[in-house]
């Protein structure tokens, strides 16, 4: 009984570990966006076909970018306490299996897309891998800018969405990457100011590093948040969503904004944290609204 | 000190993701060949 037990464990640790070097939540974050893209492109009846091979490869590059962003990052992974628990660094999986992996899942992934999608769609996803591995990964450790950059690969999931359903790209896709943009600043700033202390000694320059009174994090917070309330209200003003979806993106952009307003009042962990669930709830809300109220 | 155990069962683990990869990978464009074109756009 024991011994059963014991295997289990063992099973359930392996799985994770694999789930972890495919970052599995990130990796199904960038499926909702592409997902939501594509739902948003679609003209007429939907491809279900086309969504299944779209999403998969999307997965499949998804999790081989982040296998392969573990396995150069392993050894700064172990100077961090967030991540030094990954199976890289911590000893429990062989690096070059990392790599391997990472670069089959990646290639396959672009390689799927072009085949069941359009190239336009695997020239997008091969950017997207491209940019998160050689432009922000190793700008982390050189400029502060890296979370500006970094969330350029993370906002172009639902223009793959989008293109391959509709073969092209319109001012509507623009919208959507610019809102995913948007969003994650305020995200990762708040991420960011409360692992500061870890990220420094991981040998990261991150825009927080220098600021302990969390006062230009907050302000860069606010000004990321409200931009966004902004950008988050247009497609209801193009006709690309019903006005249900207008008032729903004011009052959560407004609810959102006042989370970032109270961080730079208040301060503290807490308050820096409240933001960063209110990230959370705030993306797959404002997601499902456009979905529900899109104008065929 | 991690035993070298769970490296191998890790490696096993990976092989089997990959054949997973390919197997759907596979179907995927075999069912979009047998169904022909149909994009519209």
């Amino acid at each position: 009984m024991k011994a059963e037990s014991l295997q289990q464990a063992q099973t359930e640790s392996l799985i994770g570990d694999i789930c972890t070097l495919v970052k599995a939540r990130l990796s199904f974050l960038v499926l909702i966006t592409t997902f939501v893209g594509f739902i948003m492109g679609t003209t007429g009846p939907m491809d279900y076909l086309l969504l299944a091979g779209t999403l998969f490869g999307t997965a499949l590059s998804a999790c081989g970018a982040a296998a392969l962003n573990q396995w150069w990052e392993r050894e700064f992974d172990a100077k961090m306490k967030r991540t030094q628990n990954r199976p890289l660094p911590a000893g429990r999986m062989h690096a070059q299996d990392a790599l391997y992996l990472g670069i089959f899942l990646s290639a396959s992934g672009i390689l799927l897309l072009a085949i069941a999608a359009n190239i336009l769609t695997a020239v997008l996803s091969a950017l997207t891998v491209g940019s998160y591995l050689f432009i922000y990964t190793p700008m982390k450790r050189i400029t502060s800018l890296n979370t500006i950059v970094g969330a350029i690969p993370g906002a172009l999931p639902p223009m793959i969405g989008w293109t391959a359903a509709r073969g092209g790209l319109s001012i509507e896709a623009w919208l959507l990457f610019t809102i995913l943009f948007l969003w994650q600043m305020p995200h990762f700033l708040a991420i960011a100011w409360m692992y500061r202390e870890d990220y420094t000694a991981g040998g990261f320059r991150m825009l927080t590093s220098d600021d302990e009174t969390g006062s230009s994090t907050s302000r860069q917070a606010i000004i990321y948040s409200m931009a966004l309330l902004a950008v988050s209200l247009l497609p209801g003003l193009i006709r690309m969503n019903s006005p249900i979806y207008f008032f729903g993106a004011f009052l959560l952009g407004a609810g959102f904004t006042g989370c970032a307003v109270r961080f730079s009042m208040i301060r503290n962990r807490n308050a820096a944290r409240l933001l960063f669930f209110a990230s959370i709830l705030y993306l797959p809300i404002l997601l499902a609204l456009m979905v529900m109220t899109r104008i065929p | 000190m991690i035993p070298d155990e769970i490296r191998k069962k890790n490696r096993r683990l990976l092989i089997a993701l990959i054949i997973f990869a390919l197997s759907l990978t596979a179907l995927i464009i075999i069912l979009m060949i047998l169904r022909g074109p149909t994009k519209t756009y």
